[in-house]
């Protein structure tokens, strides 16, 4: 262990400025991709909170059996991601439209008869399953006639998360492949300039694991000290200008909590060691054919 | 007993090239053998074929009563740990010190504690290199380095030694030196397969010869000079 261990670390300092040049470019690229991941989680924290201002709204037919509105709001509240039904009479609907359009009250009287329908109000707990229920009730034409997503910014912001996340996800994976490259190719100077060594390491009786591991845990290092940089770059930007950007855009909710912190930093750290253990593992495979 | 045995052994490369053909070879344990013949009669392919460097095509060798053709991956480093190696080109590492590149055998067996340390000093009394176990390779001559290379056999008691042209970059007095330690090796138990084309060490030292002509044994005496 001792040997695996003074190898690495002697082989990172002789290999200082392609060493430092591989740890550079995975801080680069994981500072990217936390940028890209705390995006994601404002988008999707503004999801949450415009989600669950937004009612869904069935407006009944006149006609509707009360034995079938009360089995309907017995369904939906049963549904996960609902958070409250209510279910608003006709005479609730009118007093409403007195109390609030004062201006306009008069006009009912000159009807006579209540032109609102009943309704049911929904809340939601998690947007994302509002537009599936809307298109419930609109199939239930029996009970509904109507459904209105108040404002339909839950589907356009889902549709915006949506793609917010595959581009994410792909962005992701493109700048993890081209740091898992830059490890492979520097881990492969490493293994390249040491072949000889490696041969003779083989040829003398060494497992795999003797001569694979200095070079794993050569890799895991730029992993981690990439990943230790990109962590408090992000760190100390975010909590400096988070909080800047939300005091100019009030809508955005920013995260600057430390546990937000904490556990993107977790991820990166873990990313980084992951990836440079993976590249430096592939790297010395082909020289251990031996 | 025997140590080391080729049972129809054949090597065929990529190419379609026979490297061995039909190959039947018994040596004996504590045995020293010399394999000789032309550059190309399939001398290395045999020996690189005893470390599982090379795979045969077909046919059965047995090392150390293990029948060796069908030994898994990570059981190779045990065989090769039973087995010491010398090449022509030395092959120490330029980097490490005469002391720690005997040494670093007993670090891939796992061996390098104190006992190792004193064995490794021994082991250099032995060869003759005591005085230069701080040395690094580029400051030794070519018969220093081969006596380090065979140190490195020593110091894992490998009860097999073979050496790959060991002489070949050597001049005649070196040579000779070497292919003595390597009888000292035997005399103390290892068997040793030593591949040459050295028609003058073989018949000065009157052992073992197997002769290989075009990847085929043409000859095979017990106590024999070279046949060319």
């Amino acid at each position: 262990m001792r040997y695996i261990f003074g190898a690495a670390f002697s082989a990172l300092w002789r290999n200082r400025l392609t060493s430092f040049t591989a740890i550079i470019t995975t801080a680069v690229m994981l500072v990217v991709s936390v940028a890209f991941l705390a995006v994601d989680d404002t988008l999707g924290q503004m999801i949450d909170t415009l989600g669950r201002r937004t009612n869904l709204v069935a407006y009944l037919v006149d006609d509707a059996k009360p034995s079938e509105v009360t089995a309907l709001i017995g369904s939906i509240r049963a549904r996960p991601g609902v958070d409250q039904v209510n279910f608003i009479s006709r005479a609730e609907a009118a007093s409403s439209f007195r109390e609030t359009l004062t201006d306009l009250a008069e006009v009912l009287d000159v009807i006579e008869t209540n032109p609102f329908p009943a309704s049911i109000e929904i809340r939601m707990l998690d947007p994302a399953g509002a537009l599936e229920i809307a298109e419930e009730l609109r199939l239930n034409t029996a009970v509904v006639e109507q459904v209105l997503v108040r404002a339909d910014v839950v589907g356009k912001l889902l549709r915006i998360s949506r793609m917010a996340r595959i581009g994410g996800t792909i962005i992701l994976f493109a700048l993890g492949a081209v740091t898992l490259f830059v490890i492979f190719n520097t881990i492969r100077l490493a293994v390249y300039s040491r072949r000889e060594e490696i041969e003779i390491m083989k040829l003398i009786g060494a497992t795999d694991w003797f001569v694979r591991g200095p070079f794993v845990i050569e890799g895991a290092f730029i992993g981690l000290v990439g990943a230790g940089i990109a962590a408090a770059v992000f760190v100390v930007g975010y909590s400096n200008f988070g909080p800047v950007l939300n005091s100019l855009v009030a809508f955005l909710p920013i995260q600057t909590e430390t546990d937000f912190m904490a556990r993107l930093t977790v991820f990166t750290v873990l990313v980084g060691v992951v990836v440079g253990s993976a590249g430096a593992f592939f790297s010395v495979m082909r020289y251990l054919r031996i | 007993m025997s140590m080391i045995v080729l049972h129809d052994v054949v090597k065929m490369y990529s190419t379609g090239a026979i490297a061995l053909d039909h190959v039947n070879i018994y040596i004996p344990q504590r045995d020293f053998v010399f394999l000789v013949g032309p550059s190309g009669a399939g001398k290395s392919t045999l020996l690189r074929l005893l470390t599982k460097d090379q795979e045969p095509s077909s046919g059965t060798i047995y090392v150390d009563g293990i029948n060796i053709t069908r030994l898994k991956r990570n059981e190779i480093p045990s065989l090769r740990r039973r087995i010491g190696v010398i090449f022509q080109d030395f092959k120490l590492l330029p980097n490490l010190s005469v002391a720690q590149n005997v040494a670093f055998a007993l670090k891939v067996t796992g061996e390098d504690d104190k006992r190792g340390r004193e064995f490794v000093t021994q082991t250099l009394d032995t060869v003759g290199l005591a005085n230069r176990a701080d040395h690094y390779p580029f400051q030794l001559s070519g018969g220093e380095q081969q006596r380090v290379a065979i140190a490195r056999c020593l110091v894992t008691r490998a009860p097999i030694v073979i050496a790959d042209e060991p002489t070949g970059n050597l001049d005649r007095e070196t040579g000779w030196e070497t292919i003595k330690l390597l009888a000292k090796v035997n005399a103390q138990g290892a068997t040793v397969v030593v591949a040459t084309h050295n028609q003058e060490l073989v018949n000065r030292m009157q052992r073992h010869v197997i002769a290989l002509e075009d990847g085929r044994v043409v000859h095979d005496e017990m106590v024999s000079g070279y046949h060319a």
